[in-house]
């Protein structure tokens, strides 16, 4: 994780907070100036408390200890807590059977609340895994396959709320943007197979346009916007005055002129 | 009863009868026969009811107890006498009908009246009577006979009687008679012979409006269609507009023949048949009208179409959109006319054989041309809207909308469909041409005007501090100057708001402060045990970095300052800072000027006074020691960026001052390149400006810079709004959003994109999310 420390410690330590979350959200909403996040932080208040998930107590189970601190970093991270490193996480994914590649990889990094691509933390690791009850890497395995990537087929709202996640996850640390190509990346392994055509469209024309990054805002809006432009495809009922992001209307009007 | 009592009695009122309602003779009615034949019917009425006794006690009369009423029998035989009496009147010889329908009502009227009052006893007691028991049938005298007219002369011969009276309107209409004095006679017996049953003393214009009115205005609509139809077809719109007119005031005087009933029907009928239906016609003809400059014409357009309010509207807009593409003509004609000029100039040059053909955009606009050519427009409308339409409210603003628009959106201003518009920047160009020149054709009126219809205020007031940052850091103002810039900012002030011109107010204010600035400080030095380590005539200028951007922008240049100003600087920043402790000072080296004391004139001759950049101060420093320097050792002596360092040293060399070695614009920042400073110095003046030929920015840098700052303005008056509107609502829907934004700024027009743009950039910084169906916004604080 390449948070600067520096600055969520001194957050932390003024605020009294603990949560690294909340830190990371008022310095994230004050474009990272600490005396701005600081001040915001206790203007606004309440903002934390929506920061803060409601933490059930779980059982935690030592065997998932176990498993956990043979894949971690042999040191800290600079706030002194445990995690998996990039070499971790790629022996953890083979031995679960799995290639990074995965789709399914995506819903098990949203389900142990990892930070960024190739970083698990001990916290929600050991938590979530103890409260569904998989100790071994079989188990694991076997929850991958049977829970996460049937429900990530199945379920709409589940892999809406894994595609969202993807981005944070995907974010670089300082950056406000993904870049465009590493967002092609992931639409490309996430978005399902019947929207490839239009996708393709899409990102011909953000290369087209030189397009650099994709904010957040369109990342989360790309998805609905494939579905209306799947069943529309000329967009001629595309409204440029209606909500959509305003790259959704330069695609508009790039589909218009091509 | 006696029937030979009511023979006898009749048969001596009968002959009075005859003549009072008009025999052939036209025989007058003396008083003698009047008082007779009253006396005749009293004695028959009371002799009659005294004779029978009382069937039951109605009242009470005087002496022998009751009496019955008696004149039933009198009234019948008047009756039946009326209806054989009106059958038997006699058309004259050579007297048309109607002529004979006015000769004998205009008399029978009279009689009736007369008749009236003979038999008021009848009246008074009988028919009182009967009508008070609820015989509504029975009517008094005058009503009886006017019934019977009705009856036995008017519903019998209705047809001929209303073919004739149209026959004389229509003559009337084409001019073949004149008056029409009896006709209405005639008319207004269509009044008369209305009756409410129930109440005889109220007019009833059942008849006149069923039997007359309506016939009427068919006819009047039927006449006009025809001939307002061939008239315009023969003699055109123009001619028309006046024939029409003429009739409207025509038939509004026939008004006075008829009962006031008809004008509101009439009017509406004349309405319609004479505008309404050739109102495209009519509308058609306003474009050829205003090209031939036929503003009577026009007036008398709007003046009869005014009649029907529903049919100015589209005038309105075609006036409009005249308006507009007039404008949009004669901006796209200056247009041609600056390429064909650019051409021309272009062509001379290359017939010299020397330039190259210059970049950029084809043309370059004048301000003041381009404005006085909107202006133009603008007034030449305004004219039309005073001469054609009475100054009329409704076209005044349509005037307003039209140069608006153009003024906004034209060939020059907008050569691209969705570029901003150029007229802001062009707008403040005029109005600083007008406060440094002062010549006798720019107005502030005229500035004003134009300001009114701008739409993006906020770019016109950041070009305008960019103007007048220049006007205020160049030359000095006169005082004179002062107040036409003070009557200026009043008048933006009073157009807009306070706050709009605040950044320009505290322009002035800084140049005043830093005046009071500088006094302190010459006092401070003053004091000090060595004055003369100071720069005793320090002209300092204290900028806030808001207000006087473009100055700021691109200006972090620094050099090493020359020994001798190093005290001056610490000096007056202490003073400073002790004035406005916390404030931040930062030096803007590039803007700073010099006047120096040269001492390398010819002998005996007076030194020179030098006005140069601090840059070039610096370059010159050096060559207090020594002859020659090379660049290499100019550039380490003053840390100056190379291009800043050519940029100020050019002049110098130009001006031959330093001489360089080897000479040509190539050489001039080589490293080897040696300068040697003149030994003594000539010129025909004694002060040498050496910093005018310094370039500080570009003016291709400035408009990109000026339209950054102005994006940033509309970014953030759209933020502000934004979150202005969603803190109050929390949760609202897209549309009523951008609709509420949009209405709330009234500076600039903010595009859809723009919009969204902000909502985006405030979803990025968390102030803002989508909502769950992603058509609305939450909002996050």
């Amino acid at each position: 994780m390449s948070v600067r420390p520096a600055t969520v410690k001194k957050f932390l330590e003024v605020t009294g907070t603990d949560s690294e979350e909340v830190a990371a959200f008022f310095l994230q909403r004050n474009q990272q100036k600490l005396t701005h996040a600081i001040n915001d932080f206790f203007v606004n208040p309440q903002l934390a408390k929506n920061v803060k998930k409601e933490k059930v107590t779980v059982k935690i189970d030592p065997k998932v200890k176990e498993i956990f601190d043979q894949y971690k970093e042999p040191l800290p991270d600079a706030l002194g807590k445990a995690y998996i490193g990039i070499d971790g996480t790629v022996r953890y994914i083979s031995d679960l059977g799995y290639e990074p590649e995965d789709i399914a990889m995506l819903a098990l990094a949203e389900f142990l609340e990892c930070p960024s691509v190739g970083v698990f933390k001990e916290e929600p690791f050991v938590t979530n895994w103890s409260k569904v009850k998989c100790n071994t890497i079989e188990k694991m395995s076997d929850y991958v396959r049977n829970e996460l990537a049937v429900k990530l087929a199945e379920d709409e709202e589940y892999f809406k709320k894994v595609y969202q996640y993807t981005y944070k996850f995907i974010l670089e640390k300082n950056e406000r943007n993904v870049p465009t190509e590493t967002a092609v990346e992931y639409w490309n392994l996430m978005l399902p197979e019947t929207y490839k055509p239009e996708l393709e469209t899409f990102v011909r024309f953000l290369r087209e346009t030189d397009h650099k990054g994709i904010t957040k805002d369109q990342w989360n809006m790309l998805y609905p916007f494939l579905k209306i432009y799947y069943e529309d495809n000329k967009l001629s009922n595309y409204d440029e005055s209606q909500s959509w992001p305003v790259l959704m209307d330069s695609f508009h009007d790039w589909l218009l002129d091509s | 009863m006696s029937n030979s009592f009511l023979d006898r009695t009749w048969k001596e009122i009968e002959p009075a009868v005859h003549v009072i309602l008009g025999d052939e003779k036209n025989s007058s009615l003396d008083s003698f026969m009047y008082t007779q034949t009253y006396t005749k019917v009293y004695d028959y009425c009371t002799a009659a009811s005294s004779r029978r006794p009382a069937a039951s006690s109605v009242g009470g009369g005087p002496g022998d107890g009751s009496v019955r009423l008696v004149g039933g029998e009198l009234y019948a035989r008047l009756k039946t006498y009326l209806k054989h009496y009106l059958e038997n009147l006699k058309q004259k010889e050579g007297e048309s009908f109607l002529q004979f329908y006015i000769r004998t009502w205009e008399r029978y009227l009279i009689g009736s009246t007369r008749l009236n009052d003979v038999l008021d006893y009848i009246n008074r007691y009988w028919v009182t009577k009967e009508r008070g028991d609820g015989h509504r049938e029975i009517y008094d005298i005058l009503s009886l006979c006017l019934l019977s007219w009705r009856d036995y002369k008017f519903h019998t011969n209705l047809d001929i009687l209303m073919s004739e009276i149209m026959e004389q309107i229509r003559d009337q209409r084409l001019n073949k008679i004149e008056s029409i004095g009896n006709l209405s006679v005639a008319i207004k017996s269509f009044v008369l012979l209305g009756f409410d049953v129930n109440d005889l003393k109220k007019q009833n214009l059942s008849v006149y409006i069923n039997d007359f009115e309506k016939s009427f205005l068919t006819e009047t609509y039927n006449f006009y269609a025809e001939e307002s139809q061939n008239f315009i077809k023969e003699y055109g719109v123009v001619n028309y507009l006046v024939k029409a007119e003429q009739r409207i005031e025509e038939e509004l005087k026939r008004l006075e023949e008829l009962n006031d009933h008809t004008r509101r029907p009439l009017n509406d009928c004349l309405n319609e048949v004479l505008i309404t239906n050739h109102a495209d016609v009519i509308r058609s003809e306003l474009t050829p009208l205003l090209d031939q400059e036929r503003y009577s014409d026009i007036r008398r357009m709007h003046h009869l179409l005014k009649r029907v309010p529903m049919t100015i509207d589209p005038l309105l807009q075609q006036f409009q959109a005249y308006i507009r593409q007039q404008g949009l003509n004669a901006v796209e004609e200056l247009k041609l006319q600056l390429e064909a000029q650019q051409k021309e100039q272009s062509a001379v040059v290359e017939d010299d054989g020397k330039s190259k053909p210059k970049k950029g955009p084809a043309y370059d606009v004048d301000a003041k041309t381009y404005i006085q050519t909107l202006l133009k427009v603008y007034h030449k409308f305004q004219n039309v809207v005073k001469e054609s339409f009475e100054n009329n409210e409704a076209f005044v603003k349509a005037l307003d909308s039209a140069c608006q628009s153009f003024i906004n959106y034209n060939p020059i201003a907008t050569p691209k469909d969705k570029s901003k518009s150029k007229t802001p920047d062009l707008l403040a160009k005029y109005a600083d041409e007008m406060l440094r020149k002062k010549p006798e054709d720019m107005s502030v009126d005229e500035l004003m005007t134009v300001f009114k219809f701008i739409d993006d205020k906020e770019s016109f007031e950041v070009w305008y501090r960019r103007f007048l940052s220049k006007r205020l850091m160049g030359s000095t103002m006169t005082p004179e100057d002062g107040e036409r810039e003070e009557l200026i900012i009043g008048k933006l002030r009073s157009a807009n708001t306070q706050e709009y011109t605040n950044k320009i107010t505290n322009m002035f204010n800084d140049i005043r402060v830093s005046r009071d600035l500088g006094t302190l400080y010459k006092e401070t030095i003053m004091q000090e045990h060595n004055p003369k380590e100071y720069v005793s005539d320090l002209e300092p200028r204290i900028l806030d970095s808001g207000a006087w951007q473009s100055i700021f922008n691109k200006s972090n240049e620094s050099i090493l300052l020359p020994p001798m100003l190093i005290n001056t600087q610490e000096k007056f920043a202490s003073i400073y800072q002790s004035k406005f402790p916390g404030r931040q000072l930062s030096w803007i080296w590039n803007r700073s000027k010099v006047e120096l004391k040269a001492n390398i004139s010819k002998p005996g001759k007076p030194p020179f006074l030098f006005t140069v950049t601090l840059f070039q101060m610096a370059i010159l420093y050096p060559f207090n020691e020594a002859d020659t320097l090379s660049v290499a050792e100019l550039l380490e002596a003053t840390a100056a960026p190379v291009d800043v360092f050519k940029a100020n040293i050019a002049p110098l060399v130009k001006n031959k001052l330093l001489v360089q070695n080897p000479p040509g614009e190539e050489a001039i920042t080589k490293p080897h390149t040696t300068f040697t400073i003149v030994k003594e110095y000539t010129s025909k003046r004694i002060k040498v400006n050496f910093a005018s030929g310094v370039k500080i920015t570009d003016s291709k840098n400035e408009e990109k810079d000026t339209n950054t700052e102005i994006q940033m303005r509309h970014h953030g008056i759209l933020k502000a709004s934004i979150v202005r509107v969603m803190k109050a609502r929390k949760h609202y829907k897209h549309e009523q959003l951008t609709s509420e934004v949009y209405k709330m700024i009234d500076r600039f027009k903010p595009t859809v994109a723009d919009i969204k743009k902000a909502i985006e950039v405030l979803i990025d910084e968390q102030y803002l999310a989508r909502d769950s169906e992603g058509t609305g916004y939450e909002y996050l604080s």
